[in-house]
């Protein structure tokens, strides 16, 4: 025995000297899985030394700009006083040119696009730079820049500074009076390198204290923000958490003890045991230093565990301990406690300390540090028990637990409790959720995180961000590839990249434009003979060419422009060693992640990957679901080995499983109810109550089986109300990773616990477990579920049989974003996808599945996202999918066979992602009648609202019949983004165009090879909606088969539809056209003479007492457009072509002619265009609109052309402000989000989406439900004045008014 | 930056307060009280034609525009042929503009010793530091109708870029100057339709 005592002293002393050499990190690194593009990029970071930029705001609102500019500059010099800080920028120095020009003239030749050197050598291009010469000449100061005229008579300097400038700033941020100031000219910019990295920044760093004195001291108000914060904050904050989680814990542990024992005597004894755990805890963390924080942060939690077999043997010993016995005899009954349940701490330990190293096996280091730590303190604490509790218990006495009865009356109760717990944690269940992204595993201040979207949204960091890297053996490989992903980003609308070649064109790019030079001879002469014509000497312009095409010997490096403003642009981005260099890229919304991903990787020759904020918590959702499954899948495996290993009899087996089984209900359940989603270190919470909770399953098997149940149950009830306290005591920190597993473990432990108590004695003994009701209800919702599998199977579609595709299909890829297979084509070209497929329906489908597998699968999940965003009910959701399915039963009688063959072959060419929503033919069905069943159910004014118009003779310059719409869908930008124009040309039915989306059949606009032009708009009207045919099919089959109007409205008179629609046809070859209101029983015709506007709403007699489309016409927005679009056909009458219809298309004002903030809903533009299309079915020719709505401009096709082949796309009306556009996405997107603060999300929003009535309902009404009437009064007012889109807003925001008189 | 040109409107509004302020034994009464007439000028407004003879160009280039100026220290100088431009200053800043060429340029005299030690130097004039002046240049006072007053550098640094300044004056208006630069170039510039003390626009100093 004393030998015993010895050896744990020993060892407690041994492992304490080791754990005292503990080293804490704060690198985020060891969050990231320690292989793939996470930590690469991670590494990245570090590398480039991108994240090290500071910067800092001065707020002059309601200052004069003399004031802001002063305390700017006041600041700006003291910050030049710190010596941590590098290179300080907060005005524009006109050395700044004159070094920028130094360097820039020299290679002007190189550094210029060839385009644009082209432009500047042209002869229109010669005068236009000789005559601003002549008119500086002629300005003040002539006679000074006489000096600079001679140096550089074509300007070519002063053309490569402003190509230099552009290139390398795409952000909002305007220079004004010498400083870098917001748009609004109120607020000045600081930027700032300091010395020391941002990663792994310490708290109490002296540049920290001396950033914020400087920055507290200004004039004015400022506010910094960069890497060194989020890292110093975050450091301070996990080591708070740590220190709070062993405090809370400690005196949660304590409390247990003292409630489960009334005597401080166990909590003595446990010093042993806890010590030696804790010790070999530490001493684990020292072997493994540096630890990160978070990982330390578990130690509280270890001290839950620690205690658990001491307490086992405690209540053992002390039942056995007679009263009044001496220390020799609690000894000797300590001892013979410990020798009885032996097995079970073994087992118990053994399953704990199991689940604790198959966290070692974890890709991430975090958690794999914090298995390691759990397997030291998990044996610490056994070897404690084992070693030092006889001893312990003798020194200290004894105290006789409150007992627990396994057969108590309370059982029966608890055992309900239990049941209707897990079945609500089972419900809980369904929304769990997963956040990959390894930024959110740090804490972080709120205050900080505002700021940053503050900024973002400020200065134009208006999306995700993302880094495209490059690597290469040498400086002249990476600016080659460089140059290629540049080119490639900057195809692509929505993406804005800022790489070094601008500064650093590759070798490729240099001879490219070497190569395009001028011939000197030829140059001098024209530069000659412009200057002649304007009056300048031969002798000013001699020997200009020469200059002008002249290239240095030396080539550039990032050393020529270390003096320079441009410094950051290669020195940031390209590594010392030449042998890696990155491009800094936002991308306008995360849906275009995977456009750009896919362009980085074809330009960039297998040598260049782009990672982004949305991919990185894409791939992290991946690890941590790959994480969970093979770390969950050991574990089990463990598990189950375990108790088959020691029962060898399923009863007994299943027993102790059960607290398991319902552990992981639980703590899944309790994280989906809490709207908490799992992390990378959270998730390994999962893997601990399986552990723990066959800890207490095999403590109460063991208990029963020794006829100790009572004495075992109070044992396992004590041990997981410690383990429930260590473990809770992560819940009171910051940290997201710590909190979940303050959440999930304890939640788990609860229900292992009550099922250890109320079911595994009963189940070790066979007995039942449940009464009959608890057996019923559970047999019901059995029944429930059959049920709706078969309710799946009765609306199962059977498909027609597979059509034949020529065996000579196979799918090449000639060039990026060129996809062919046979005749078909997907071509991805001029910001659009175009394709074209040929041939029978089952061979059109097939092919256009298998030319855009990654379309139909990115289509597919927004479409589910947008489905879940609109009904946010799980219930809700699938009692729409089951009253689909029994609302339209067997739709597949009301669609045409080769529509049903077209969707079959597309079912029937790949892999189906989402087979565990239904079969893919009958899913893929239903979804052609999504737009139907939307309008059908929602109704939704916020989902469509298009707005288009028909125009003719008398109304078109020349006559021909135009059909111009927007086709307004917010169902995410992906829609638009993503959305193909498709060219068919069928073995049967007439050949035609549609802009639509990869794997749909039908269509919403269209044109034929006979000119004839279809369009739909949604409407309303009071005929109930019935099963029937898509509306988008039935438009399909007109193109298909119609040659006239006439045709059209017998196909539409002939078919029934689900719902209401305006449909806009023009027969181009005959000359006519016509607006059908069609509604499931009725239809109206309007002949067009001249010209006509259709919005959302019917006007023909027809539906003159609708009360429906009464309503729309007075609630929603579709009297306001149509207006509007009536005035703009009057202004326009006589003089319509295609670009005076793009103009209409993309008006943003009232009726009146007042000018509407962006976005607002009365606009024909409201920025929510999925696509906008002008038809001239007279030249049979399209302009179709480019993403971001109308704003990413248009292209041009000509029907017959691309019908032959031709679908390269030309661009016919340039982009418009995407800026704007892509900054209301993010707006809206923010008020779709609903966060915890209403009032800064809104005024986030408000920033976005300047003075439009949405966020400025949602501020006012937030401002107002917290009390804030004064504010919250006048935004309202403000939001009445802009004016609301639909009469319900103004309703809303009139009640919130009343709300503050 | 134009530190010869842009100081000749100044100069000629400014010329009064050095009498006002510091009045020279050398001058002769009767510039004395000419210059106290042109500082007492509050705004002006006048069309200009401005014609420079160069060694760059074969035949003289002529310019016309308007002048705009306030005190204490803002001008404008808008060209409207042969091409429109803009020149803007305020003491702290000039901007420059070519609308027809979509152009435009701002330049912060805070960020430039060099330059803004120029333009103080205009701004001394402007307000009337004789001394000032009398130690940059030679001043000398023809009396007539209208009188003259030729300016000669004494300093090695301007004399490299000004040969001689020469302000034809007609009390309180300045009628005409020729500047003849040391190489022989030459800049004459005429007023007209000079409209002294009116109201200005708020938006005449600014960048179009």
């Amino acid at each position: 025995m004393r030998g015993r005592l010895l050896l744990g002293l020993l060892l407690l002393a041994v492992l304490g000297l080791l754990g005292a050499r503990v080293e804490v990190t704060g690198d985020l690194g060891r969050l990231l899985p320690d292989d793939g593009e996470l930590q690469q990029a991670m590494r990245d970071v570090q590398r480039f030394r991108l994240a090290d930029t500071v910067l800092i705001e001065v707020d002059g609102t309601g200052e004069e700009r003399r004031a802001l500019l002063a305390a700017t500059d006041d600041l700006g010099e003291r910050l030049r006083t710190i010596p941590q800080i590098g290179a300080v920028r907060y005005r524009v120095e006109v050395d700044d040119g004159v070094a920028l020009r130094a360097v820039a003239l020299p290679h002007a030749a190189t550094l210029l696009p060839r385009e644009v050197l082209a432009e500047r050598l042209s002869d229109a291009g010669l005068r236009r730079a000789l005559s601003l010469q002549l008119q500086r000449l002629a300005g003040p100061g002539g006679s000074l820049f006489e000096r600079s005229f001679l140096e550089d008579p074509l300007d070519l300097g002063g053309l490569t500074l402003r190509h230099l400038r552009s290139a390398a700033s795409p952000f909002a941020i305007r220079v004004a009076d010498g400083h870098f100031l917001d748009m609004s000219g109120t607020r000045a910019l600081i930027t700032l390198q300091p010395e020391v990295p941002a990663l792994g920044m310490g708290p109490d760093h002296p540049l920290i204290a001396a950033l914020s004195e400087a920055v507290d001291a200004g004039a004015l108000p400022a506010r910094w923000f960069g890497g060194h914060r989020l890292s110093s904050e975050a450091a301070g904050l996990i080591h708070k958490d740590v220190a709070r989680s062993v405090q809370i814990g400690s005196v949660l542990l304590i409390g247990v003890c003292l409630l489960g024992f009334r005597s401080l005597r166990p909590v003595l004894g446990a010093a042993g045991p806890v010590g030696l755990a804790s010790a070999a805890g530490a001493a684990a963390a020292a072997l493994l230093s540096p630890v990160h924080g978070i990982s330390l942060g578990f130690s509280a939690a270890l001290l839950g565990l620690a205690i658990d077999y001491w307490i086992h043997l405690y209540v053992a010993a002390a039942a056995r301990a007679p009263e009044g016995a001496d220390g020799a005899a609690r000894r000797a009954a300590a001892r013979e406690a410990l020798e009885e349940i032996l097995p079970g701490l073994l087992i118990g330990a053994g399953s704990t300390a199991g689940a604790c190293a198959v966290l070692t096996l974890s890709r991430y280091p975090v958690v794999a540090d914090l298995g390691w730590m759990g397997v030291a303190a998990t044996l610490g604490a056994l070897a404690g028990t084992v070693l030092l509790g006889p001893p312990m218990f003798g020194l200290i006495g004894r105290r006789r637990a409150a007992a627990v009865g396994a057969n108590s009356a309370p059982i029966g109760a608890l055992r309900v409790v239990l049941g209707s717990i897990t079945l609500a944690a089972i419900v809980g269940a369904t929304d769990t959720d997963v956040d990959g992204d390894p930024r959110h595993l740090a804490p972080a201040m709120a205050e900080t995180r505002a700021l940053e979207e503050e900024l973002s949204a400020r200065y134009g960091g208006f999306g995700t961000g993302g880094l495209a890297v490059v690597r290469g053996p040498d400086l002249e490989a990476v600016t080659d590839r460089l140059d290629a992903v540049q080119r490639a980003l900057d195809a692509l609308p929505g993406v804005d990249a800022v790489g070094p070649s601008p500064v650093l064109p590759g070798p490729t790019t240099r001879a490219e434009r070497r190569a395009a030079l001028p011939d000197v001879a030829s140059l001098q002469a024209r530069v000659d003979s412009a200057g002649a014509a304007l009056g300048f000497a031969p002798a000013a312009l001699a020997g200009v060419a020469a200059r002008a095409v002249s290239l240095p010997a030396e080539t550039l490096s990032p050393a020529h422009w270390s003096q320079t403003p441009l410094a950051a642009l290669a020195g940031q981005r390209l590594l010392p060693d030449g042998t890696g260099g990155v491009i800094s890229v936002v991308l306008a919304d995360d849906g275009l992640a995977g456009v750009a991903e896919a362009a980085v990787r074809a330009s960039g020759g297998g040598e260049a990957a782009l990672v982004t904020t949305g991919g990185l918590a894409r791939d992290g959702v991946e690890d941590i679901l790959a994480e969970l499954v093979r770390l969950g899948g050991l574990s089990t495996a463990l598990v189950l080995g375990l108790l088959i290993a020691r029962y060898r009899e399923p009863r007994k087996v299943l027993a102790a499983a059960a607290p398991c089984a319902v552990a992981t209900v639980w703590a899944l359940g309790v994280m989906g109810l809490t709207g908490t989603p799992w992390n990378a270190v959270s998730a390994c919470g999962l893997i601990f109550v399986l552990g723990l909770g066959l800890d207490h399953g095999v403590f109460m098997v063991e208990g029963v089986g020794r006829g100790r149940a009572r004495e075992t149950g109070t044992a396992v009830l004590l041990s997981a109300l410690t383990t429930i306290g260590g473990f809770a005591a992560l819940a009171f920190t910051q940290s997201p990773a710590l909190f979940g597993l303050g959440l999930s473990v304890p939640a788990g432990v609860t229900g292992a616990l009550a099922t250890a108590l109320a079911v595994v004695p009963a189940l070790t003994r066979g007995e039942r477990v449940a009464p009959r009701w608890l057996r019923r209800a559970a047999l019901a919702v059995l029944v429930i579920v059959d049920l709706d599998l078969i309710a799946q199977q009765l609306f199962y579609l059977t498909p027609p049989p597979a059509g034949p595709v020529p065996d000579d299909w196979t799918l090449t890829t000639p060039a990026p974003g060129d996809r062919r297979l046979g005749p078909n084509r997907l071509l991805q070209a001029g910001g659009i996808w175009t394709q074209l497929t040929v041939g029978s329906a089952y061979a059109r489908g097939y092919a256009g599945a298998v030319l855009a597998p990654d379309l139909r699968e990115r289509l597919e999940k927004q479409t589910l996202v947008s489905f879940s965003e609109n009904v946010p009910s799980f219930l809700g959701r699938l009692l729409i999918l089951r009253g689909t399915g029994l609302w339209a039963p067997r739709l597949d009688r009301f669609i045409l066979p080769e529509h049903l063959d077209e969707i079959r072959g597309s079912v029937d060419a790949g892999d189906d992602l989402f087979a565990m929503l239904g079969p893919a033919y009958t899913r893929k069905v239903y979804y052609h009648a999504i737009h139907d069943i939307g309008q059908a159910v929602v109704d939704a004014p916020f989902v469509v609202g298009c707005t288009g118009f028909m125009a003719g003779p008398g109304s078109t310059a020349d006559g021909h019949w135009l059909l111009a719409r927007n086709f307004d869908f917010d169902g995410g930008p992906i829609f638009d983004r993503d959305k193909v124009v498709s060219f068919v040309r069928p073995d049967e039915g007439y050949a035609s165009v549609s802009v639509g989306f990869t794997g749909f059949s039908g269509v919403v606009s269209g044109l034929n090879e006979r000119g004839l032009a279809v369009a739909i708009n949604a409407a309303g009207s009071d005929d109930p909606p019935f099963a029937g045919t898509p509306m988008t099919l039935i438009i399909r089959e007109i193109l298909e088969r119609a040659a006239s109007i006439e045709e059209a409205e017998d196909i539409l008179k002939a078919r029934r539809g689900f719902v209401s629609e305006n449909v806009m046809v023009v027969d181009g070859a005959s000359g006519a056209a016509a607006l059908f209101e069609v509604s499931p029983e009725r239809i109206g015709r309007l002949d067009v003479a001249g010209d006509l506007g259709v919005a959302n709403h019917f006007r023909t007699a027809v539906f003159a007492d609708d009360g429906t489309n009464a309503w729309r016409k007075a609630e929603l927005t579709s009297s306001h457009r149509q207006a509007r679009m009536a005035a703009l056909l009057d202004q326009h009458r006589g003089a319509l072509d295609m670009t005076r219809a793009v103009e209409i298309l993309r008006d943003r004002r009232a009726p009146d002619g007042a000018v509407l903030p962006p976005g607002h809903r009365w606009a024909i533009d409201a920025d929510i265009a999925t696509h906008s299309v002008v038809i001239d079915a007279t030249a049979r020719t399209l302009w179709v609109s480019r993403y971001p709505n109308t704003a990413g401009g248009y292209v041009g096709y000509q029907l017959d052309r691309a019908l032959a082949g031709e679908i390269e796309p030309e661009e016919v009306m340039p982009p418009g402000d995407l800026r704007r556009t892509v900054e209301l996405h993010r707006g809206r997107a923010l008020l779709k989000e609903g966060r915890d603060d209403p009032v800064a999300t809104a005024r986030l929003a408000l920033l976005r989406m300047p003075d439009h009535p949405q966020p400025l309902k949602a501020l006012g009404t937030a401002l107002v439900e917290r009390g804030d009437c004064e504010e919250g009064r006048a935004v309202l007012e403000r939001a009445l004045a802009t004016p609301p889109e639909y009469a319900e807003q103004v309703r809303d925001i009139e009640a919130a008014l009343e709300v503050c008189p | 930056m134009p530190p010869l040109l842009l100081s000749l409107p100044l100069l000629m509004l400014s010329a009064s307060a050095w009498a006002e302020e510091t009045p020279s034994e050398t001058l002769p009464p009767n510039a004395i009280t000419a210059w106290q007439a042109l500082s007492a000028v509050q705004t002006l407004q006048a069309t200009f034609t401005q014609e420079r003879t160069s060694r760059l160009l074969t035949k003289p280039l002529v310019a016309e525009g308007e002048l705009r100026f306030a005190r204490p220290g803002k001008m404008a100088w808008v060209t409207s042929t042969p091409g429109r431009s803009t020149f803007v200053m305020d003491g702290t800043r000039v901007g420059m503009a070519w609308p027809d060429l979509d152009m435009r340029e701002e330049i912060d005299l805070a960020s430039s010793p060099e330059m803004a030690s120029l333009v103080a130097a205009t701004m001394v004039w402007l307000g009337g530091d004789l001394a000032r002046v009398q130690e940059d240049y030679e001043v000398a006072w023809t009396d007539g109708t209208p009188a003259s007053v030729l300016l000669t550098p004494r300093s090695a640094p301007l004399s490299g870029i000004v040969g001689t300044l020469e302000l034809t004056v007609t009390v309180p208006v300045i009628e005409q100057v020729v500047i003849t630069e040391p190489d022989g170039d030459r800049v004459q510039i005429r007023f007209s339709d000079v409209k002294i003390d009116q109201p200005l626009d708020a938006g005449a100093f600014l960048l179009p």
